[in-house]
């Protein structure tokens, strides 16, 4: 499946509309779901999810396959863009139509048929997320899959804010350690 | 500002901000130090790539139809007007605003960097097919950790193949390094620490055609362009 993400974007650097057509129809199910998460309303989340393909469409030849694959090239595209919004908005939109909450879909023991087909990379940024105290990796995914400040993990997880900073600190320090 | 020169400092803020724990004021101060610290650039690239596989957990959710139909929309519109969004584009090198901005910026530029630059080690080649006329020109500087090739004669891929462009070790018992792909327009990518120092170590750069899409480590048919790789001034 990603060796036809990667075939199908390096197309796109030759303008081929419908290599282009293909990896929207195949890779903007995760990419909106990534959106939504960080701006809680569909028709924000659109809004970056138009910005980010038309990106992918003009920086294509920017990728490049040896060094990682186009499923995470272009979620660090639609990521970026996300926090980008997050921040000119003034605040976060209410959540009024789907509460997202969360991150029981990146915890591994849940879903085991999923994580075979996940890269060994991921495996092993899991297992170092693993290597953490549930506090900690809770709020390093929190932060990761909706962008939370530390005071909004504070009001989220009913704890002082000292105690929230000090988790992440931890977490990340544990988890520099890991990855290297 | 050497604090941000230790890997202990900086990969810890790297790690922060790719994974958006680092916010307000931070998050605007660490972009800034981005912007001139380029190897902070590169660390910070590592980490979001690494994070953003964690996107592979999340469940699907389908957008409404008219996403892609804007989509659709603007790449028709961008055909249809290349010209007019050019001139649009380059009017604003017209106003007064831009040219003080400019004028600003050449002047921050020259008096803040020329003595730092000026001792940073760079790169250049040449390449060529074998006794024929330069076909693509190589520069690699580590002031901006950047590999820039651009054509220098018209280049015909076979039909089904893509350019692989390498960098090829004074220790022949080293792996050879791919540096990435390379369209008729040339290559123009960012260096991480390690292609880096792939590129000291550089005996020669080299173009091979591979079958397109394909995951090679080496070049599996030779290389049809290639040169030595020499020290030169930064680009």
């Amino acid at each position: 499946m990603e060796d036809n993400y990667n075939e199908l974007l390096l197309r796109c650097v030759d303008k081929d509309r419908k290599a282009f057509q293909e990896l929207y129809k195949a890779c903007s199910p995760k990419l909106y779901s990534l959106a939504l998460r960080f701006l809680k309303q569909s028709g924000l989340a659109e809004e970056i999810l138009q910005e980010s393909f038309l990106k992918i469409w003009n920086s294509a030849h920017l990728y490049d396959p040896h060094k990682g694959k186009a499923m995470t090239w272009m979620a660090t595209i639609t990521r970026n863009k996300s926090l980008d919004k997050l921040r000119t908005l003034k605040a976060r939109p209410q959540e009024i139509e789907t509460v997202y909450e969360g991150t029981d879909f990146a915890s591994v023991e849940l879903e085991p048929e999923d994580f075979t087909a996940i890269d060994q990379d991921v495996g092993g940024l899991m297992k170092c997320l693993d290597e953490l105290q549930p506090e900690q990796k809770e709020c390093i995914l929190l932060s990761y899959y909706y962008g939370h400040t530390h005071q909004e993990l504070a009001v989220k997880l009913n704890r002082p804010l000292g105690t929230i900073k000090a988790w992440i600190r931890r977490g990340l320090e544990k988890l520099r350690v890991c990855l290297q | 500002m050497k604090r941000y020169q230790n890997p202990d400092v900086y990969e810890r803020l790297a790690l922060e901000y790719s994974l958006g724990t680092m916010h307000g004021y931070a998050r605007k101060r660490f972009e800034r130090l981005m912007q001139q610290h380029p190897f902070l650039q590169v660390v910070v690239e590592e980490y979001d790539h690494k994070f953003a596989e964690l996107a592979t957990y999340l469940p699907e959710e389908k957008p409404s139809n008219q996403v892609w139909k804007n989509i659709e929309a603007q790449l028709d519109a961008e055909e249809a007007m290349p010209h007019q969004s050019k001139s649009r584009w380059w009017h604003i090198f017209t106003t007064k605003s831009f040219i003080a901005a400019t004028a600003s910026f050449v002047l921050l530029v020259s008096l803040v960097f020329v003595n730092v630059t000026q001792n940073l080690p760079a790169y250049s080649c040449n390449l060529a097919a074998q006794n024929a006329e330069i076909m693509f020109t190589a520069s690699a500087s580590k002031e901006n950790m950047k590999l820039k090739v651009l054509p220098a004669g018209k280049i015909e891929v076979p039909e089904g193949k893509q350019m692989y462009f390498w960098c090829i070790p004074k220790d022949t018992t080293e792996p050879i390094m791919s540096l990435g792909m390379l369209t008729k327009t040339g290559l123009q990518m960012k260096l991480t620490p390690k292609n880096w120092k792939g590129i000291e170590e550089a005996h020669m750069f080299g173009i091979s055609f591979e079958v397109k899409g394909s995951k090679v480590t080496k070049p599996t048919k030779g290389l049809i362009y290639k040169g030595n790789v020499k020290p030169s001034k930064p680009t």
